[in-house]
């Protein structure tokens, strides 16, 4: 089945990495104006923004304030209106959307709220796929690869089953190992545990958290303030503009907030979580 | 405006390709009960019509030459309607291409304004005058010529006359056997300048009632016979018919039935067609559904609120297929009506019939509303809870079957193409009737080139055994040898058989009436026939004074079975004999027996000679076969024979092929309308299944999914639907073929036909449905390719 299985990519596409010092993601005046039946709208006025390697970021505000529109310029889900993003040497905003796959493939792992599994394929084969698309590794390789992720999200028994036979934080997790699985510099994560219970958020967490370590850049929108706060840096977006930007325990505050007993859970669980991973992650990578 | 009717509008329009795909599902299903009810109810009626008016002929009695006064006492005889007298001679013509033809010319006394086998004007005058000609439509074609055009007649002893053609005109009584032989009328003064004598020799009568009861017809007909014998003239032979029903009518009902069953099959896809849109549809609404019960709608507002939806479907389609199924029905019309010899009335005194309107009202309201009804007590039933949630945990746990599990395990699809084998299988319910459709219609297709290799096949069983190569007829017999040696002078003739034919009577036991029987007598050890056989075998040399009888023999005698020791006359004389077997011929009514050219030559008294000679050519190309016999008529003719025609066999299998062929031209018509349903259903399928898997795409995307994967995906699921779709396809087409086959021969020729298998069907099917599937599937894919993901996230 040659016919439908490789296809050189045409260009080769590099992975971004950016000089030491420098930013690896660049967002210049960044406004993004939705066209709407009730007239203009702009979500995004005018942001301008570096994110580093190894960065762990969360991006919070209020609903509608412009923070998955923010996120969806850097994922190439959306373009800005005006503004430019350059990740690496790539210029996002310029490229078209099959070359935009393509870069995502090895660049970029998008984590959604809804996990977004592919229902017809097992969980392993949701992680092989990345592989397969971007054309990484030997087939023998993608399948071996794809069973250490899925056991470092704890899901090596789960491995055969049908997303639709797990839970719904078997499904995040599995969703996190196929993002990881092209091994990217970069991932994103639009409230990736919106959707989650306490523990399987806490245990997301965990694992970004050791995805960090080991120098990945992370950009996560949560709502979830204790969440946020255990991030490096936090951004608050407010009315399509950046108001605040700094180290988390400056931005997040959480005295104004009533916490959530699941997040405040979530939190302490994370840590409890994270010497685990570290080791599980440590032989993956 | 009320808002339920708004949102039924805001259904329609917001989702064209949608709408456009039920429309024209109800369109084509309605459209087909159009075509074939108009056909059904104008070709029968205009076919009866026109032959009752024509006053067809229900005796033809053959004697010696007679004048008024017989006829006038004839006439005079209860029972009688109507008697007129006919002189036929047949002389030679030279068509428009040159070659020579015969040609029948009927005169009888007011040429044109006679009373039985009423002409029908097509064009011209419709009373000839002295030395003009009247000729027959289907003979003007034959010929080449058109009105106005002067021919040139050959009489027997060299003599040159030249007549204009000063009218065409149709004889509506006729079936098509008889159609196309070139036959013209003459005033009794023009057969007298053709050197013919100037009185009758035919009695033509028509009945005063009962035009359908042969009994009655054959009582007034003993009657007529005896008042000719009396007249001191013997009775050469009688034929009568029946006149109520038009001799083409069983074929037409045949084709009109097998047209009225596709039509059925195809409003039953059309059918599921719609089933499958529809229950897409309110999938794709199950969300809208929670909203509106959630804001208080009940079940049954939001049933009705569908069922409008519905009629707005059907009224849509019901606009475009009515005037487009009244047209098409009655171009079907006119293509039967010429091969059945049937006028039709101008369309514009066809006006929209209310009984198909009404049919199509029905089938366009009850088809779509039936089918509909389900999916939409499904989804108007739905729980607020289950809308919103899509339906409930439960629903989204598939249990695997079997087949689930087999399609996970499949290996020859690597890779991200392993994706569309499973999509194709998803929607399981949708893909069957998907490929129920595609399936039947492409059997259909397949199958009516098997049913024309069938009846081509019929055609040539049938030609074979009256017609050679070249057949050759002399006005007189000639010693066989002597014809022999001429014949293989020519170049290209292979082999040369001298046949004896002569008319016979078969006393039937317990039966005054005598049987006519046209008795065939090739040599004993004839090559040129390959009968088929049903009971007994084919004459033998050796054999005394045996004969092989058609299965019309059976209608006269059904008890009649090889063996049986019958009694006929030939040449005057009554002797014994044995029937050796019973063939298959066309179901003509006449019977035909075979003997061998030994026995029947000796019977008749012309032992080494024969008038009629069969040719075998070492090409049997129809040019061939038509450039030779006007070699061997040239050649003859030089030689001093009479030569009163040489004809290619291939000419008679031309005519009737041509017939069989505008049968296969009508199935071709239905069987490609059921592939545009088929093609309808797969195009709204694949799209149906990306609008499904929009989000999918997305997420495909977002992994790294470039444009020619995400394209590649959906082609292939459209190429496996195809694929298995050709397989079943095929697989159906041999009980299609086999009763397609036997329903149309047995209609035509009384006889079941051979099963034959043509690869041209299966050819030109997997083609169809190649381009079909690359065609449909090649839209939604890049619809597909051009998703952005936000687009798709946003149905979230
Ligand atoms: N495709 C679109 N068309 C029009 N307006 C849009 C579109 N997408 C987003 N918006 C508007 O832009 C604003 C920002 O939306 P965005 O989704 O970025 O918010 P958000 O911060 O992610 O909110 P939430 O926390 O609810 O996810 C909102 O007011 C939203 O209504
Ligand atoms: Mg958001």
């Amino acid at each position: 089945m040659k016919l439908f299985g490789s296809r050189q990519p045409k260009a080769k596409i590099s992975v971004a990495t950016a000089p030491a010092g420098e930013p690896l993601i660049k967002m210049r005046d960044i406004v993004k104006v939705f066209k709407t039946d009730a007239g203009d709208f702009t979500a995004l006025k005018g942001i301008s923004i570096d994110f580093y390697e190894s960065e762990f970021i969360s991006v919070i505000g209020k609903s509608g304030s412009g923070k998955s529109t923010l996120v969806n310029m850097i994922t190439g889900i959306d373009r800005p209106t005006s503004g430019t993003v350059a990740i690496g040497d790539a210029q996002i905003d310029q490229l078209s959307e099959s070359e935009m796959a393509r870069w995502r493939g090895l660049n970029l792992g998008i984590v959604f709220q809804f996990y977004q599994l592919l229902p017809m394929l097992s969980l392993i084969e949701n992680v092989i796929l990345p592989m397969q698309l971007a054309e990484q590794y030997t087939p023998a390789e993608r399948k071996d690869r794809a069973m250490q992720l899925l056991s470092l999200v704890g899901l090596e028994d789960y491995a055969h089953k049908m997303p639709a036979n797990v839970s719904g934080g078997q499904q995040q997790s599995a969703a996190i190992a196929r993002a990881i699985a092209n091994d990217p510099p970069i991932i994103v994560a639009d409230e990736p545990t919106g959707n989650l219970d306490s523990r399987s958020a806490a245990m997301v967490f965990s694992l970004f958290d050791e995805l960090v370590q080991q120098g990945k850049t992370i950009i996560m929108v949560t709502h979830d303030r204790h969440l946020a706060a255990k991030a490096r840096r936090t951004v608050r977006i407010h009315d399509g503009l950046v108001v605040d930007d700094g180290a988390s325990t400056d931005v997040v505050d959480l005295s104004d907030a009533k916490p959530s007993a699941g997040a405040a859970e979530a939190a302490t669980l994370a840590d409890a979580q994270q010497e685990e991973v570290t080791e599980a992650l440590k032989h993956a990578t | 405006m009320r808002p339920r009717y708004r949102k039924v509008i805001a259904d329609l329009w917001d989702n064209k390709a949608r709408t456009a795909l039920v429309v024209a599902s109800i369109t084509i299903g309605v459209f087909a009960v159009g075509m074939i009810s108009t056909a059904y109810l104008v070709l029968p009626e205009a076919m009866n019509r026109g032959f009752v008016a024509a006053s067809p002929v229900n005796i033809k009695v053959a004697t010696m030459p007679f004048g008024d006064d017989l006829i006038k006492s004839v006439s005079r005889i209860p029972g009688v309607g109507a008697a007129e007298g006919r002189q036929t001679v047949e002389v030679r013509i030279t068509k428009a291409d040159g070659s020579l033809e015969n040609i029948e010319l009927i005169a009888t006394k007011d040429t044109g304004m006679h009373e039985i086998n009423i002409n029908n004007l097509i064009e011209g005058k419709q009373v000839p005058d002295d030395n003009e000609l009247l000729m027959w439509r289907d003979g003007m074609q034959t010929l080449g010529f058109s009105l106005g055009d002067i021919v040139t007649l050959e009489l027997e002893d060299g003599t040159i006359r030249k007549m204009p053609i000063v009218g065409v005109v149709d004889d509506l009584t006729h079936d098509n056997a008889t159609m196309r032989q070139p036959r013209g009328y003459i005033t009794l003064d023009t057969v007298e300048w053709l050197q013919f004598e100037p009185i009758y020799n035919n009695m033509w009568v028509t009945v005063d009632r009962d035009t359908d009861d042969g009994n009655y017809i054959a009582s007034v007909s003993a009657e007529v016979q005896s008042k000719i014998e009396n007249s001191g003239r013997p009775v050469f032979f009688v034929r009568e018919f029946t006149s109520a029903v038009h001799p083409m009518a069983s074929i037409a009902q045949a084709v009109l039935g097998i047209l009225s069953i596709l039509g059925l099959l195809i409003v039953f896809l059309s059918g599921s067609l719609i089933a499958n849109t529809l229950n897409s549809l309110i999938t794709q609404h199950t969300r809208q559904i929670g909203v509106m019960k959630l804001i208080g709608a009940r079940t049954q507002q939001i049933t009705a609120i569908y069922l409008i939806e519905i009629l707005a479907f059907s009224a849509m389609a019901l606009a475009i297929s009515i005037p487009l199924g009244a047209i098409a029905g009655y171009e079907l019309s006119k293509v039967l009506s010429t091969e059945i010899n049937v006028i039709l009335p101008d369309r514009g005194a066809v006006p929209l019939m209310p009984l198909v309107v009404a049919l199509q009202v029905f089938v366009g309201l009850a088809v779509p509303l039936g089918v509909g009804i389900f999916p939409i007590r499904r989804g108007a039933g739905i729980t607020v809870e289950d809308a919103v949630t899509g339906g409930g945990k439960a629903a989204n746990k598939e249990s695997k079957s079997w087949f689930d599990r087999t399609m996970e395990k499949i290996k020859a699809f690597q890779g991200p193409m392993v994706i569309a084998l499973r999509n194709t299988f998803r929607a399981k319910g949708r893909l069957a009737l998907t490929l129920f459709t595609l399936a039947l219609g492409g059997g259909i297709f397949i199958a009516v080139f098997n049913v024309r290799i069938a009846l081509h096949g019929k055609v040539d069983e049938i030609t074979g055994y009256f017609a050679a190569d070249v057949n050759l007829d002399f006005d007189r017999n000639y010693r066989t040898e002597e014809i022999e040696q001429f014949a293989k002078q020519i170049p290209g003739v292979d082999y040369i058989e001298g046949w004896s034919i002569t008319l016979g009577d078969i006393h039937v036991e317990g039966q005054q009436a005598t049987k006519e029987v046209i008795m065939f007598a090739p040599p004993a050890d004839s090559r040129l026939i390959e009968p088929v056989l049903i009971a007994g075998r084919w004459v033998r040399p050796g054999d005394q004074r045996a004969i092989a009888l058609n299965e019309a023999y059976l209608s006269v005698n059904p008890d009649a079975k090889p063996g049986d020791q019958i009694q006929i006359s030939v040449n005057g004389k009554e002797k014994t004999w044995t029937i050796v077997g019973i063939y298959q011929f066309t179901g003509l009514p006449e019977v035909f027996g075979y003997t061998t050219y030994e026995t029947l030559s000796s019977e008749i008294n012309s032992k080494f000679h024969a008038s009629s000679y069969r040719i075998a050519t070492q090409d049997h190309s129809l040019a061939f076969q038509q450039d030779l016999s006007a070699q061997i008529d040239a050649h003859f003719q030089k030689n001093g024979f009479l030569v009163k025609e040489a004809q290619a066999g291939g000419e008679f299998r031309e005519t009737m092929t041509e017939q069989m062929d505008t049968i296969i031209w009508l199935l071709l018509v239905m069987a490609l309308l059921t592939a545009v349903v088929g093609s309808i259903g797969l195009a709204g399928t694949l799209s149906m299944n990306i609008l499904e898997r929009t989000r999918e795409i997305g997420v495909l995307r977002a992994i790294g999914g470039y444009n020619s994967i995400v394209v590649r995906l959906v082609m292939i699921e459209g190429l496996i639907i195809g694929l298995i779709s050709f397989l079943l396809a095929a697989a159906v087409s041999f009980p299609i073929s086999t009763v397609l086959s036997n329903v149309i021969t047995i209609a035509i020729f009384k006889s079941p036909a051979d099963f034959t298998l043509s690869p041209n069907g299966f050819l030109i099917w997997s083609l169809l449905v190649a381009i079909l599937t690359t065609v449909a599937s090649l839209v939604p894919a890049r619809n597909a390719a051009q998703l952005t993901i936000r687009e798709v996230l946003s149905y979230e």
